[in-house]
């Protein structure tokens, strides 16, 4: 059965993109999809899905937030990370736990950085 | 009157009987001791007019190498703008690869898990960024080298010294600063070969052989522009010693000078080029530098259609300085 994802992101068409990419490459079935830290972890809630990805930077309740939220009742959630925050923050967020993280900008038309998607979605799955 | 035709007319007159016995005799009388005060007054004067003169004509050097220098700013601020703007550029991307290590350091120090970190060194291409910074730092340092160079080049040019005495020089050094300066002014329309012998060290006053250089080389570049080919030119400066001389030719393939023309080529103010790119000083100033006060010669041999080269001849000893002509002595 193809594994399910939630996506969530602040962008309408980030979300679209993101989405496609799953379906056809990955051949994911998106669960659902949310624009804040709240919708995250009220869908993951909801769906549990196999994997979710998460903006860092997004209004109401940040990716961060969302992310300990999810992981203080879900320990063994798969969280991706997907944002244009570098540095610190995604060094914390990999301390918290995240799986992976895809750096924006989203360059589907480059075949190393879909490459590059797949392998770190595939790893989190191998880890 | 200057202090030193004041004191040369003390010494006179403190000993009259120095010189030869004619002078003697004739100081010893009234009306010849009126004639020898007036001779030793006339020397004096020119005296004077000769150590204004070759003030004047210091200063004029000295103008006109300033002259030239200011007409080559533009190029040479060019030349130090290039290397400048890639070793600022290299700097902006070595800053983002140290950021870039400092995650991956960051990430082995937070103990995030191995697969994770292999994972994101790959995304950022670590691989590559340790073999880039190496070439990075090397093109900075070769970038700063040149600047440096162009400088240093520069400022020995530049140096304000008047410096009367000759030393020990090897032209072909000046040859070279002068091809680091001049260089945006040729590069353009002229490809500069060089064939510089093995000619040793000449007495010379080599801040201003340096600028007779440059002046024929710009001249030369600028002959060469002026046949408006596709193709550039070449100049090509070759060094060769003799026994007696030591030998610099500058060779263009401009349209040549021609026949009515080469006469007046060293005289004051001559110039074929437009208002504002010439004084047509440069030529009769490189005259003076190598004829009056080097003792060499400049040899011209211009063809018209086929080029011209001028020949700097130095010789390799110069004689001991004429002894100053002292009254009474």
């Amino acid at each position: 059965m193809a594994k399910s994802v939630i996506i969530v992101d602040d962008s309408k068409f980030l979300i679209k993109q993101i989405a496609q990419f799953f379906e056809k490459n990955l051949g994911y079935r998106v669960a659902a999809a949310g624009s804040d830290g709240n919708e995250a972890v009220d869908l993951y809630r909801k769906h549990k899905p196999d994997l979710i990805t998460l903006d860092i930077s997004m209004p109401n309740k940040d990716g961060q937030q969302a992310m300990k939220e999810i992981y203080a009742e879900f320990p063994n959630a798969n969280i991706l990370m997907i944002s244009a925050v570098r540095g610190d923050t995604m060094l914390e967020c990999m301390k918290l736990g995240a799986k992976g993280y895809i750096e924006k900008p989203l360059k589907f038309t480059d075949a190393e950085f879909v490459k590059d998607f797949q392998e770190t979605v595939e790893e989190i799955f191998t880890q | 009157m200057p202090e030193s035709a004041a004191n040369n007319m003390a010494k006179a007159e403190q000993t009259p009987d120095n010189g030869n016995g004619a002078t003697v005799s004739a100081a010893s009388t009234e009306p010849g001791r009126e004639k020898f005060e007036a001779i030793v007054n006339e020397n004096a004067v020119l005296k004077l007019a000769l150590q204004k003169l070759n003030e004047a004509q210091e200063q004029l050097i000295k103008n006109e190498k300033m002259a030239s220098i200011g007409r080559l700013a533009a190029g040479i601020a060019h030349e130090i703008n290039n290397p400048v703007g890639y070793v600022s550029s290299n700097c902006t991307t070595l800053s983002g690869y140290v950021n870039r290590i400092m995650e991956i350091i960051k990430m082995y120090e937070a103990d995030i898990p191995k697969p994770m970190i292999e994972r994101h060194a790959k995304k950022i291409k670590f691989d590559f960024i340790v073999k880039d910074i190496d070439k990075l730092i090397m093109g900075n340092i070769e970038g700063l080298a040149r600047i440096t160079d162009i400088v240093n080049n520069l400022k020995k040019f530049a140096r304000n010294e008047q410096a009367l005495e000759f030393t020990e020089n090897n032209i072909n050094d000046g040859i070279r600063s002068v091809l680091v300066i001049a260089k945006n002014e040729i590069k353009c329309y002229a490809d500069v070969t060089t064939d510089l012998g093995d000619i040793g060290t000449i007495p010379c006053n080599i801040n201003e052989i340096e600028q007779v250089i440059l002046n024929m080389v710009i001249n030369a570049a600028q002959a060469i522009r002026e046949r408006k080919r596709e193709k550039k030119g070449t100049i090509t400066i070759t060094t060769k010693k003799e026994e007696a001389w030591v030998y610099c030719s500058i060779q263009d393939d401009g349209p040549g000078i021609p026949g009515d023309i080469r006469r007046k080529i060293f005289d004051p103010f001559f110039t074929t080029k437009e208002v504002g790119i010439g004084t047509g000083l440069g030529l009769s100033i490189s005259h003076d530098i190598i004829i009056g006060k080097h003792r060499g010669e400049i040899l011209l041999e211009s063809e018209e259609g086929k080029g011209t080269t001028f020949t700097i001849k130095l010789p390799r000893k110069q004689e001991a300085p004429a002894v100053e002509i002292v009254p009474g002595s």
